[in-house]
């Protein structure tokens, strides 16, 4: 009775086939992508520079950590570093954050145009122009690509061949991430991936978890059918 | 074209199926852990935002200093209940106590409190272990860390930076069968981080176009009529009749089929398997039986079945659908055949490579001339040295290179045909059986596993046998005939001349054209010579192929196909009216068909009985 089972594991092969096959190849296409694409340039690793800039050593800040502190008694880190080539604060309280220099104790924040350009062009490692300055303040006009990253952040955006945008705080003068073509290429197949259409995040889905079950079946069934293919043919005359 | 695909398909599937398998059951695995345990959020203490530095503002009194250890970045927060300074060095984080600029140490029990502070779940402190360089666990931390261990039911470690004292990774169960499945589904088996690795990059590129071929095989699999589900709801409940008829006209059996089903499904379920090796895949032709000339013809059917038996209504079963009342022709036999025990009455040998198995049947076989029995091959071992042969055919043996050893761990079936005529042996049945050796370029291949076996049994041995069945008869009219055969191809030839001349004494003109090798391979020479002085309407041929120049032989030499035409075909008044007759090894019988299609003769005028091994 094997070839009635053969038969009919053909049949379940071929309709589940038909309601999943579809998923399965968009399962493979954006899989590929994913593994074909080199991830540190998907992250943009291409586009920065000044990444792990010190700061010089024997430095003594004018204002010290005591100032900054007597000056904003709510916050809860107080971080020294180098902002754009010269020392900062940067200070976090639940009120927010901000960004004061180290010398002179003026207070840098919030950044206008100028200044998150300024920290844009000097993380930028490629040879674009800055073609769009936008300051992001209401969930309305964020595009999704920020992904769950808190406003106002200003986007720049550079006339290269990958469409690369910046995204800087205007308020502890951070570059937050980047983005650019491939990268927003790459989000485009995890979203296919991991079938959560909305937010690309939840892998918990119930969608994910029906069709990965029924992708399953039918990778089972067509090891099955191999079997019985790949069975010698007996009785031949 | 299809056939490349299916084959692609095939292929792809063997090599990496197993891997596109785990991909969906790694994926299923990943979906189904849900996230916030996998992250171990779920056991995360519901902490206050991190304290604030107010309460500790008067402690703050040390300057901390920019040495030479190129420092990014200096951090004041509070740890622990007192302000600190965290150094973030290009070499290493470091932290320093804000009141007094002394290193802080994080210890064992210090980092046993960080963990305990940090957790949430029921689950006690069972270890504390000290981790030098980072392992799985932490792969994407640099600094040594303590990794304390809870005794909760998913055995919960967190994982302390001993340079910094923040928890760097909540680990458990749920994450390390999660981080197993993420090896499995980015095949990176070492770090478990690297899904750009090769392996993994040209998997997924083979396995691409297994997906594509699945997908253009859809158009080779569905026809219109599987996605008429309204069709298909309003004909649930009725039946159509199926009629199976035998190709001879008789044992006519009717039943009601479910429609919509496979012809091939719908003659299982009524308890008439066909031979299938593909499982209805359109793929082994075996299926084939024949129904109304004008049922479509699918891709499938134009692959496995010639033109000519296409347009005479050969379709394969698994194809077709019962979507009519429906008349099937089946192979003779198919509905009549029954199984028998036979007895070996004697095992002789007859050419050098040939031998003659004379089998006695509980009751006399009612079969008709050039019909053939199946014999049951059972498990079985043997070796030359075991067998009882004349010494001509064990030099031929081992002459071959053909592998002394042989034997079949599953039961197999072998068909031969009858080489008497009906009645001719009362219940014996005489079978010629051809001891398949290597050629001459193939050392080393086994023997021909059928025909070795079968040459093992000696008389009083039993065998299982299952016919009678085939489609290879004497068509019943007054025409000429003319055999043309040879090799164990002599068996239903030797059957059908029998049976017309001795039996029913045809009066018609009939001769028979064998082609053997050498004078030893001519088999039943006595006989034929019989039936031409006892016949004169019947005469008999040979032509030798495999003389030298130096052999005694007054007779014709070449091959049998060139010798029946210009000895007799290129000069016969009325070809058209005789019948032709052609059994031999394919090659032979390749010629003979492409030698007759040439001569103009009819395709209803020949029959052939095709049994390449």
């Amino acid at each position: 009775m094997t070839r009635m089972i053969a038969f009919r594991v053909r049949q379940w092969h071929k309709w589940v086939s038909l309601i999943i096959g579809a998923q399965a190849m968009i399962w493979l296409a954006s899989g590929l992508y994913m593994v074909v694409m080199n991830l540190d340039f998907i992250h943009g690793d291409h586009l920065v520079r000044n990444m792990s800039d010190t700061i010089s050593s024997g430095y003594e800040p004018r204002i010290t950590f005591s100032d900054v502190l007597a000056g904003h008694p709510d916050a809860n880190e107080i971080v020294l570093t180098n902002w754009i080539g010269k020392p900062f604060y940067r200070i976090y309280s639940p009120a927010g954050a901000h960004l004061v220099n180290a010398e002179t104790g003026n207070e840098q924040s919030p950044l206008g145009e100028a200044d998150a350009i300024s920290v844009a062009r000097y993380h930028y490692a490629r040879s674009g122009e800055v073609s769009a300055a936008t300051l992001l303040e209401n969930d309305a006009e964020a595009p999704s690509e920020i992904q769950s990253r808190k406003l106002p952040l200003w986007r720049i955006d550079f006339s290269d061949a990958g469409s690369t945008s910046f995204y800087v705080s205007p308020d502890d003068g951070s570059l937050i991430t980047r983005r650019h073509t491939y990268w927003r290429v790459f989000d485009f197949a995890w979203m296919l991936h991991i079938m959560d259409y909305k937010e690309r995040a939840d892998v918990n889905n119930n969608l994910l978890r029906i069709a990965a079950g029924l992708g399953l079946s039918l990778s089972i069934l067509g090891l099955w059918l191999l079997w019985f293919s790949f069975k010698r043919r007996q009785g031949d005359r | 074209m299809m056939g490349i695909v299916r084959q692609a398909h095939k292929w792809i599937g063997l090599v990496l199926g197993f891997q596109l398998a785990l991909w969906m059951l790694s994926g299923l695995g990943m979906a189904i852990l849900p996230h916030d345990k996998v992250s171990g959020e779920h056991r995360k203490a519901e902490h206050a935002e991190t304290a604030s530095l107010e309460s500790t503002r008067d402690q703050v009194r040390f300057l901390p200093e920019v040495d030479d250890r190129a420092v990014r970045q200096i951090r004041l927060r509070t740890f622990n209940g007192r302000p600190v300074y965290e150094i973030v060095a290009t070499d290493g984080n470091s932290l320093l106590d804000a009141e007094t600029g002394r290193p802080i140490v994080i210890d064992e029990a210090l980092a046993i409190e960080i963990a305990r502070s940090d957790y949430s779940g029921p689950g006690r402190i069972s270890k504390a272990i000290y981790v030098a360089t980072p392992t799985l666990a932490i792969r994407n931390h640099a600094a040594p860390a303590w990794r304390i261990n809870f005794n909760d039911p998913e055995r919960t470690s967190i994982y302390v930076s001993a340079a910094t004292g923040q928890v760097l990774e909540r680990r458990n169960h749920y994450w390390r069968t999660f981080d197993t499945l993420w090896m499995l589904h980015i095949m990176d088996y070492q770090n478990r981080s690297n899904f750009n690795n090769p392996l993994v990059v040209i998997s997924a590129l083979v396995v691409f176009w297994l997906g594509l071929s699945g997908i253009v095989l859809w158009w080779d699999s569905f026809r219109r009529h599987d996605f008429n589900l309204v069709a298909k709801w309003r004909n649930r409940k009725k039946r159509l009749t199926l009629s199976l008829t035998d190709s001879e006209g008789g044992a006519v059996r009717a039943f009601d089929a479910k429609p919509q089903q496979s012809l091939y499904a719908a003659m299982e379920e009524q308890g008439y398997p066909l031979p299938s090796s593909c499982g209805g895949g359109g793929t082994c032709g075996l299926c084939r039986v024949r129904i109304s000339p004008e049922t479509p013809i699918t891709p499938a059917d134009r692959r496995q079945i010639p033109e000519s038996e296409l347009d005479s209504g050969y379709r394969l079963a698994c194809q077709h659908r019962v979507d009519t009342a429906l008349s099937v022709i089946l192979p003779h036999g198919l509905l009549d055949a029954k199984t028998f025990t036979g007895t070996i009455v004697s095992s002789e040998f007859i050419a050098p490579d040939m031998y003659e198995l004379r089998i006695a049947l509980p009751e006399p076989l009612a079969f008709r001339a050039g019909s053939y029995v199946q014999v049951e091959i059972p498990p079985f071992r043997s070796h030359l040295d075991q067998l009882d042969l004349p010494d001509t055919v064990r030099r031929q043996w081992q002459a071959s290179g053909t592998a002394k050893a042989f034997g079949t761990d599953t039961p197999l079936h072998r068909t031969y045909s009858l080489a008497n005529s009906p009645g001719e042996l009362g219940s014996d049945i005489l079978l010629n059986i051809r001891l398949a050796l290597a050629k001459p370029d193939t050392s080393g291949v086994p023997v021909g596993i059928g025909s070795a076996y079968l040459s093992t049994l000696r008389q009083g041995d039993t065998v299982r046998l299952r016919g009678p069945f085939g489609d290879f008869h004497v068509y019943d009219d007054g025409a000429e005939i003319v055999f043309i055969g040879g090799g164990a191809g002599i068996a239903p030839i030797r059957s059908m001349i029998h049976d017309q001349l001795v039996s029913r004494s045809r009066t018609s003109k009939v001769s028979f054209w064998y082609g053997a090798r050498t004078q030893e391979d001519i088999v039943y020479k006595e006989e034929f010579e019989h039936i031409v002085d006892n016949c004169p309407n019947f005469s008999w041929h040979v032509a030798l192929s495999h003389l030298n120049e130096t052999d005694a032989w007054t007779g014709k030499r070449g091959w049998i196909h060139e010798i029946v035409r210009d000895q007799y075909l290129a000069s016969h008044p009325d070809i058209a009216q005789c019948r032709f007759y052609v059994c031999g090894p394919p090659p032979m019988l390749e010629a003979v068909l492409m030698l007759l299609n040439s001569l103009g003769v009819s395709e209803e005028r020949i029959a052939f009985d095709d049994f390449g091994n």
